[in-house]
């Protein structure tokens, strides 16, 4: 998760997430259309889609968290019942509770 | 196995030992079950038993575990016995045996408790296949202490020993695979068994395994439910856990905190207890709006009754948890200063809540008991004390309110009110216009009369036409009264057309073109109109609403379907409803 630059690959299967302290993040594309925000910038046709490349106005601790819980989501979102779903709550801090409703609120996740 | 079903002809012997239960497959049984003895308690445990077994076949032949050994004994034993089952010759053969022998001589008694077993052995197997397992077991250990603890042979010995072979006497070590006799009561050596056809060392077949009936069952659902909560959901629940501690959160501007109450609040989070710190953090609130504040109960009520002493306005949105005790409570302590209580939605308030109410609270100006579910025409009088009323509203009422009962309400109240909503009361007819409303309201300004489905047309051009003593009026809904038509609209907008602001006709479809024509002549200072279903709404009627009416901000005509897309429009207006606009 630490800031490595790294230039998205052509068939923008990677998408990668600035947040506003500078920190990059990595995240496949398919896990990042679990937010409604990332799907619809992604299909947009502005630069963003073409770049694969999106800067966020959140911090990096909580772009971070967004980032676990898409990939989170992307894994378990057609789980069958049998199934077990870890719980994500107990890894949401209260400290970091409100940002993330807001960021989550933002990023339509 | 079908072999198993044909009878041959049998002796008198034999008839006699199948009426006591002994046969040579219980022999068989029965031996084995004493070389298991504890280890084949029950038909789980067998089962599982026989699967080890397969496992193990790899293994070493002098496997000198019992554990390895019985179950191996076990699952051959049980396929023996299934082919064997009522064959005539097995029984004959079993005649020979000398164990067979000492078994006639049981004593009576413990004949009967042999017979006894045999029954329920026949019910289990009616039963299923596992529970016949655990009968089985179940005799042959009984049988044991009877007559057969002498006979050697019944013993399975390890594997490693040498005994003798029953067929050819000859000696052999005891392994893994050997098997006992089928006819007589004893072990065969390897060359016996290879002789007699049975291969020793044939895998059992694991038994089939009953499958869930759930698995088996393939459900196929559409909507698949949601796995995975929303990132937001799982933040406001941890935020709602923690709401006691509010440090926790980490600092808040006010900014974000209206942001974070906005998404709380649209989750519908708040709990009981945050209703009452609110009275507690704000002591001197005035007015107080809460909808959708379903989760009020008592508790919170009675809180806000003592903490909040400068309330004067009340204004709920279903706090149908509120029982009679609450609102009384309530009521008695703040009810001599309240202006206004308005309650949407309360099936709970009844008769001595509305005793109190009149009672106490003298200074009353505004009262809703809309979508209340005892409100009924006794209540009438009471309500009938509240002289300073100048806005009532109660409409929607579960059973709805009688002409007489409004008459009498009107007469009483009538020549204050400034707003009045009688929606709902789907009894009423003309007689509450022309003697409740007509000769009583000098002062209305605001009127609600929706889904009052017996009004007529005549009734209402009346009303409009004969109240010179009512200024005009600002607001009107007559939506849903659909026996109005052009009259009654011809004689609204003349008797009220210079201030109307809002309009709704919802429902007038027999209005014609002509009248609906002149609505933005005669009522130029309209904001909203609703001309939903009046069939003679056309693009000229909305054109003339345009031309007249420059304050005009929301025009709704759903079901007018002779407006096209055609229609005009304007900025910073709204048109809801076009039909063409739907269709792309």
């Amino acid at each position: 998760m630490q800031s490595e630059e790294k230039s998205s690959t052509k068939d923008s299967d990677w998408i990668k997430l600035r947040s506003e302290d500078g920190f990059t993040f990595m995240i496949t594309a398919k896990a990042a259309r679990g937010s409604g925000f990332l799907r619809g910038m992604l299909e947009s046709g502005f630069v963003e889609s073409t770049s694969g490349t999106c800067t966020l106005a959140l911090r990096a601790a909580v772009t971070e968290k967004v980032m676990e819980y898409l990939v989170f989501k992307a894994q378990y979102d057609k789980a069958t019942s049998k199934e077990e779903i870890p719980d994500f709550q107990e890894r949401i801090v209260p400290e970091l509770a409100l940002e993330l409703l807001m960021a989550a609120d933002y990023l339509e996740t | 196995m079908s072999r198993n079903n044909v009878r041959g002809p049998t002796s008198a012997l034999t008839e006699f030992l199948r009426e006591q239960g002994i046969s040579a497959r219980s022999i068989v049984q029965r031996r084995r079950a004493e070389a298991n003895n504890n280890a084949e308690a029950g038909p789980s445990n067998n089962a599982n038993a026989t699967v080890e077994n397969t496992e193990d076949v790899g293994q070493n032949e002098m496997d000198g575990e019992n554990g390895v050994e019985d179950p191996v004994q076990a699952s051959v034993g049980r396929r023996k016995r299934r082919k064997s089952g009522y064959n005539s010759d097995a029984l004959d053969g079993s005649d020979k045996q000398p164990s067979v022998s000492k078994k006639r001589k049981l004593t009576k008694a413990q004949m009967e408790t042999l017979k006894a077993k045999e029954k329920k052995k026949a019910k289990g197997r009616r039963k299923g296949n596992d529970s016949d397992d655990s009968e089985d077991s179940d005799i042959y250990n009984a049988l044991s202490k009877g007559g057969f603890n002498n006979v050697g042979a019944s013993k399975a010995p390890l594997p490693g020993t040498i005994v003798d072979c029953v067929e050819c006497s000859k000696k052999f070590t005891v392994t893994k695979y050997t098997i006992p006799s089928r006819e007589k009561s004893g072990l065969l050596c390897h060359v016996c068994v290879k002789s007699s056809g049975v291969d020793p060392f044939k895998k059992t077949p694991v038994p089939r395994k009953r499958k869930d009936p759930a698995e088996k069952r393939k459900v196929i659902s559409f909507e698949e439910p949601e796995r995975v909560n929303t990132l937001a959901s799982m933040c406001i629940d941890v935020i709602g856990k923690h709401i006691e501690d509010v440090e926790a959160l980490g600092d808040i501007g006010t900014l974000n905190m209206d942001k974070i109450a906005k998404l709380i609040a649209k989750n519908r989070n708040l709990q009981n207890d945050a209703f009452c710190t609110l009275s507690s953090l704000n002591p001197n609130l005035h007015s107080l709006r809460l909808d959708f504040c379903g989760r009020l109960t008592d508790n919170a009520l009675v809180h806000w009754a003592e903490h909040l002493p400068s309330l004067t306005r009340i204004e709920l949105l279903g706090p149908f948890l509120v029982r009679v005790e609450g609102w009384k409570a309530f009521l008695e302590r703040l009810g001599p200063q309240l202006q206004g209580f308005l309650i949407t939605q309360s099936p709970r308030f009844d008769e001595s809540c509305l005793e109190i109410l009149t009672n106490v609270a003298t200074n009353l100006t505004e009262l809703r008991f809309s979508e209340f579910g005892k409100l009924s025409d006794d209540w009438v009088e009471s309500l009938g004390k509240l002289t300073n009323l100048t806005s009532l509203d109660i409409s929607y009422p579960s059973t709805s309110l009688n002409d007489d009962a409004l008459v009498t309400l009107l007469n009483s109240l009538g020549s204050n009110l400034t707003h009045l909503n009688l929606s709902g009361n789907s009894d009423l007819s003309d007689v509450t216009l022309l003697t409740g409303i007509l000769p009583n309201m000098k002062r209305l300004d605001s009127l609600s009369l929706a889904n009052v489905p017996l009004v007529t047309d005549a009734g209402l051009a009346q009303l409009f036409t004969e109240w010179t003593d009512n200024p005009p009026l600002e607001n009107i809904d007559l939506s849903r009264n659909h026996l109005a038509g052009s009259s009654a609209l011809e004689a609204l907008l003349t008797h009220s057309g210079q201030v109307l602001t809002t309009l709704n006709i919802n429902g007038w479809k027999d209005a014609s073109t002509t009248v609906l024509l002149d609505i933005g002549k005669k009522a130029p200072g309209l904001v909203k109109i609703d001309l939903g279903w009046c069939r003679g709404v056309d693009n000229f009627v909305i054109k003339e609403l345009l031309d007249a009416c420059g304050n005009l901000q929301e025009v709704k005509c759903y079901g007018c379907n002779r407006v096209t897309t055609d229609c005009p429009q304007r900025a910073l207006l709204k048109i809801f409803g076009v039909e063409g606009h739907s269709r792309n």
